[in-house]
């Protein structure tokens, strides 16, 4: 098990917090390309919270302090060097109206999938990247659903015409 | 021989009676025939979606044996295949697909809709993103409730179809199992 405070130390910009890094998003390029290049590092998973304001996360340590409403968009490093099974969190807090993060692509690839799994439900824009498209959902469905804000559409129980083309063309 | 009934100006578009080219009773007679043996050998296309999929898998194994009736052979391909069991949630990102791998199956094709979720999207029906049903896409032959079925449950459904088969009439007829 590798220390966090050894590496957050080698890292340029990251504090240690809650037992995890606590990044600005706008440098999260560079400070995982710092933690790829320690070696034994993969990036697994991405993920991300819709925080209403005024709830710290509960924490084992406590004393977290209460900030405004954010995205709280989290990398999942995996500690593969020898005898770890740990995983290396990345956390950086996003502004509501201006959800942006840029994308790790470049350093791992693993992240397209994953990118493109939260740009689909939380509404993150990853900047730097191409085809930044939706996964889970239809390419046409409107809105991210795991957003706070995210109001169920009205559904009818049979499919719009439209689901399918040749449904849309006039057959059946 | 069946007709596109997508076509408008095919020939027996519109009408419920499938275009033959024999009619009257020896048509009848051996339709029936057909219809026996097709009963003893549904080809199911794997088609498993969700947990559902778990059971059927479990039904197709040695300890419920689907074999012994003749449904065992879980075709890969649609095209070689006469029933769908459509087995798990269906989102709307895989309906399209489900719809077309209905529309590769020759005729005649029998839907078996496994589970709550294909009956009526189940535990997700409230869902932004999952099918309420699967009947809304495709017509469904027997419904299999249960969360999910036991292979017995399955197997009960596709004797079902096989019985609906051996006596066409019980089409009309809603079973209650």
């Amino acid at each position: 098990m590798r220390d966090i405070n050894k590496i957050a130390a080698v890292l340029p910009k990251a504090e240690v917090r809650d037992g995890a890094l606590v990044i600005q998003a706008s440098e999260a390029v560079e400070v995982l390309a710092a933690v790829k290049a320690l070696g034994g590092f993969a990036l697994f998973d991405i993920t991300c919270v819709d925080r209403p304001a005024g709830t710290p996360p509960a924490s084992a340590e406590g004393a977290v302090p209460a900030y405004p409403a954010c995205f709280e968009l989290a990398w999942r490093i995996w500690d593969l060097s020898e005898g770890s099974k740990d995983i290396l969190t990345i956390r950086s807090f996003i502004d509501h109206d201006r959800a942006e993060a840029p994308s790790v692509m470049a350093v791992w690839k693993s992240a397209d999938m994953l990118e493109r799994e939260v740009w689909d439900l939380m509404g993150i824009r990853f900047t730097g990247r191409p085809h930044l498209e939706r996964v889970l959902n239809r390419a046409d469905f409107e809105g991210h659903p795991l957003r706070k804000d995210f109001v169920m559409p009205k559904r009818d129980r049979f499919p719009p015409a439209s689901w399918d083309k040749k449904a849309a063309e006039g057959g059946q | 021989m069946e007709l596109n009934h997508n076509d408008p100006s095919a020939p027996g578009h519109g009408s419920k009676e499938p275009t033959t080219l024999i009619k009257g009773p020896l048509h009848d007679g051996i339709e029936a025939v057909l219809d026996f043996c097709r009963g003893n050998s549904l080809w199911p296309v794997t088609f498993g979606l969700a947990c559902c999929a778990i059971e059927m898998m479990s039904a197709g194994g040695a300890r419920y044996d689907l074999s012994r009736f003749g449904y065992e052979v879980f075709r890969p391909s649609p095209r070689q295949a006469d029933l769908m069991i459509v087995a798990g949630t269906v989102t709307d990102k895989m309906a399209p697909l489900l719809k077309t791998i209905y529309d590769q199956m020759p005729e005649p094709k029998y839907v078996l809709a496994m589970g709550g979720c294909a009956i009526c999207g189940g535990p997700f029906t409230d869902s932004y993103s999952v099918v309420q049903g699967v009947d809304t896409i495709v017509p469904v032959d027997v419904y299999v409730p249960g969360c999910p079925p036991r292979p017995e449950a399955l197997i009960d459904g596709i004797l079902k179809i096989r019985a609906m088969l051996r006596h066409p009439e019980l089409r009309e007829v809603r079973f209650n199992a």
